[in-house]
């Protein structure tokens, strides 16, 4: 595999005597998006400005295109991105003038006027900001980041409190810059954006990265359990019920519910969704169901496994 | 000038042309003072002017004075009811190491003092007792205001020690009417001059104080609350850019405000400066330099607008109160006076004026210069070593 446009390797940030992070690994390829997810508090902010050049880990290492910031600062602000999540540009500046503004600040000439149209804002050009709305005020903020053709791009939380169109004319934008090559760096609370968009997601808890992979590798080996559902037409209504009982007292079994007349549905504590060993269980207790389907945990569940297990195991200490 | 540098800049004034309450308060709002100034002034009643004479044996002119004055009306009798009787200026004789020290104190207006008399030399005729007669010769009516109120809401130094010139030579006539000799007489003012010229350099020091501290300064803070600041660091922005367009986009400013007040002062208090016009421009530009520092110290921290006004103006007004526009701060405690002497607005305001009213040069004004030119450095260091862009 290729060098990692962005290397974290083994960073810790503390301020005092609270630990926002604790040891991260993680690394960012050429025409990735890792996304990193995490409840608030979590760390994600920090690990952002670190990679950013703002605020130094306490240990560890971060390198962007091979360099650090100490001795490549310049050099690597020039090639990164950023859209930051609490920041408010000049309320009284036009689209235009907010652009130019930030081209001085990159070597050689830019171009915006592509980056308007595909972010739908070339009709707002000569408009104030306070006159935009928040998506439009959004999508500026990404257009002063792409304007320079960064390598790698920064995003916190960029879609918060947006509409639903905003949010897929953003996620368009994200995945053409992902699509010519670009690295893309993003936080979010959503599991609908994680799930479109990660290539590779992370999840941070309490500074600690307790996941990573890609979204469907880590719902797979995270996922709490899973969730089958069969259909036992030629059973009689007792038949039925008595089956309904033999699942209750299974010990692998978490809950099994009726759906309608004909089907029950129960989930099946074991994080693999193994086919055979279901069945054979089924067959233990004499059913043979006419249909059977398994649907796998989510991703909601398994952040919500994974970060409340860690609350907890760190409340108990 | 780098690309960046000159769209920061461009940045700073288009904020400042944008927002409706800077606009008010740089360019409106001085406008407004100087107006109602100007108002007051004229609509006045005129004041009493205070103006010294010296006399060798001071006592002897005073009672030949009042003498005098006796003799010109016959109603009045005692010191009070001669000083009653002029209207327009209050007469104080005494003699001249007083009338200095009066000067000095500001305590007169200026000082007419009489050095000899000199034989055949034409004899100045009256100008006036209570402003009201003019003068029939030529020669001095040509050095004569054409309108008596304007000598005396105008507060033209020259003109009001001509008329006390004239009225005592007016006296040592009636006094002594077969001599024939007149006096010469030596105009004395205060070194720090003109009233109109004080008040106007006073009034732009504070001025470009303020329009500084607030201006600027709430300009900063606001950047840095709404994270602009923290913005910028993610790009190649040079830093030195950011700050240089701050001072560079202030002094663009300080001359348009420098040029709105002594524009608005010549038109309407005749305002001149007697001095270099480079100086006094130099000096403003030093000044906004070192008030521009000023500001970045006062808000390297602060994280809101709150806190940065409650430091602005715990910064401001020592140094408005003290700075002598409001009173003479020859009248506090000698050592008040020596702290005042060193507040950072004290040597912007009196090398201004000294370089308006007085003339001064360079040379004059060198302890002055030397220290807003300290206190700019200091500044500059401080902030340099204190400011953050964003809160962390």
């Amino acid at each position: 595999m290729d060098q990692p446009l962005v290397s974290i390797s083994g960073v810790s940030k503390s301020f005092g005597k609270t630990q926002a992070l604790s040891n991260v690994d993680l690394s960012l390829y050429a025409g990735q998006c890792l996304v990193l997810m995490g409840v608030n508090g979590a760390g994600k902010t920090t690990l952002l400005h670190i990679l950013q050049g703002l605020v130094r880990p306490t240990g560890g290492e971060v390198k962007l295109f091979g360099y650090g910031y100490k001795t490549h600062r310049a050099h690597i602000l020039q090639r990164i991105g950023v859209v930051m999540q609490e920041t408010l540009l000049y309320k009284r500046f036009t689209v235009t003038e907010t652009l130019e503004l930030f081209a001085s600040f990159y070597p050689g000439k830019s171009s915006y006027e592509e980056l308007l149209s595909l972010l739908d804002l070339t009709h707002k050009r000569h408009e104030f900001l306070k006159n935009l709305s928040g998506g439009q005020k959004q999508k500026l903020y990404i257009a002063t980041a792409l304007l320079h053709q960064p390598a790698v791009l920064f995003l916190d939380e960029p879609t918060e409190g947006l509409d639903p169109t905003s949010r897929k004319q953003i996620w368009q934008v994200i995945q053409s810059f992902q699509s010519k090559g670009g690295a893309v760096f993003l936080t979010t609370h959503y599991l609908e954006e994680a799930e479109l968009l990660a290539d590779h997601l992370a999840i941070l808890h309490q500074g600690k990265i307790l996941a990573e992979g890609p979204a469907a590798d880590i719902v797979s080996r995270f996922s709490p359990h899973t969730s089958v559902s069969i259909s036992l037409p030629s059973l009689s209504e007792a038949e039925r019920e008595a089956a309904m009982a033999l699942l209750q007292t299974d010990p692998r079994i978490d809950s099994a519910v009726r759906l309608g007349h004909q089907r029950l549905q129960f989930t099946w504590q074991k994080k693999s969704h193994d086919l055979s060993e279901i069945t054979e269980m089924l067959a233990s207790k004499s059913l043979y169901p006419a249909e059977l389907s398994i649907k796998q945990g989510s991703l909601d569940d398994v952040f919500s496994l994974l970060t409340g297990k860690a609350a907890h195991e760190q409340s108990s200490l | 000038m780098s690309k960046a540098l000159y769209e920061l800049t461009l940045c700073r004034l288009r904020v400042m042309r944008r927002e409706p309450s800077a606009l008010f308060f740089t360019f409106l709002f001085p406008t407004l003072i100087m107006l109602g100034v100007y108002l007051t002034l004229d609509s006045n009643e005129p004041t009493a002017r205070r103006v010294a004479i010296t006399h060798q044996n001071a006592e002897l002119l005073w009672s030949e004075l009042l003498t005098s004055h006796q003799h010109l009306s016959d109603q009045h009798s005692s010191k009070e009811a001669f000083f009653a009787s002029f209207e327009d200026f209050e007469l104080i004789v005494d003699d001249k190491a007083t009338v200095h020290h009066l000067l000095d104190q500001k305590k007169v207006h200026g000082a007419v003092i009489i050095q000899s008399a000199q034989d055949d030399a034409p004899r100045p005729l009256i100008y006036a007792l209570a402003g009201s007669k003019l003068s029939d010769d030529p020669q001095t009516q040509r050095q004569q205001p054409k309108q008596h109120k304007k000598i005396l809401s105008n507060v033209n130094q020259e003109e009001a020690m001509w008329v006390m010139a004239s009225f005592h030579a007016e006296m040592l006539h009636k006094l002594s009417p077969k001599d024939s000799r007149s006096p010469t007489y030596e105009f004395y003012q205060p070194s720090d001059e003109s009233q109109n010229s004080s008040l106007l350099t006073e009034f732009l020091a504070i001025t470009l104080l303020t329009n500084t501290l607030f201006g600027l300064g709430m300009s900063l803070v606001m950047a840095r609350r709404e994270g602009i600041l923290k913005r910028y660091l993610t790009t190649p922005m040079q830093n030195r850019d950011f700050v240089v367009s701050y001072f560079l986009s202030r002094q663009l400013l300080m001359v348009a405000e420098t040029a709105l007040i002594m524009g608005l002062g010549y038109v309407l208090f005749s305002f001149r400066i007697s001095g270099s016009l480079i100086l006094f421009m130099a000096i403003t530009s030093l000044a906004t330099f070192m008030l521009s520092a000023l500001t970045f110290t006062l808000a390297s921290r602060a994280s809101n607008t709150s806190t940065y006004n409650a430091l602005a103006n715990l910064c401001l007004f020592p140094m408005i109160l003290f700075s002598g526009a409001f009173f003479a701060t020859t009248d506090l405690p000698i050592w008040l006076q020596k702290v005042t002497a060193l507040l950072p607005l004290t040597p912007v305001a009196s090398s201004l004026k000294a370089v308006a009213a007085g003339g001064a040069d360079l040379a004059a004004i060198l302890p002055q210069v030397g220290l807003i030119t300290f206190y700019a450095a200091l500044f500059a260091a401080l902030s340099h070593y204190l400011f953050v862009w964003y809160d962390p």
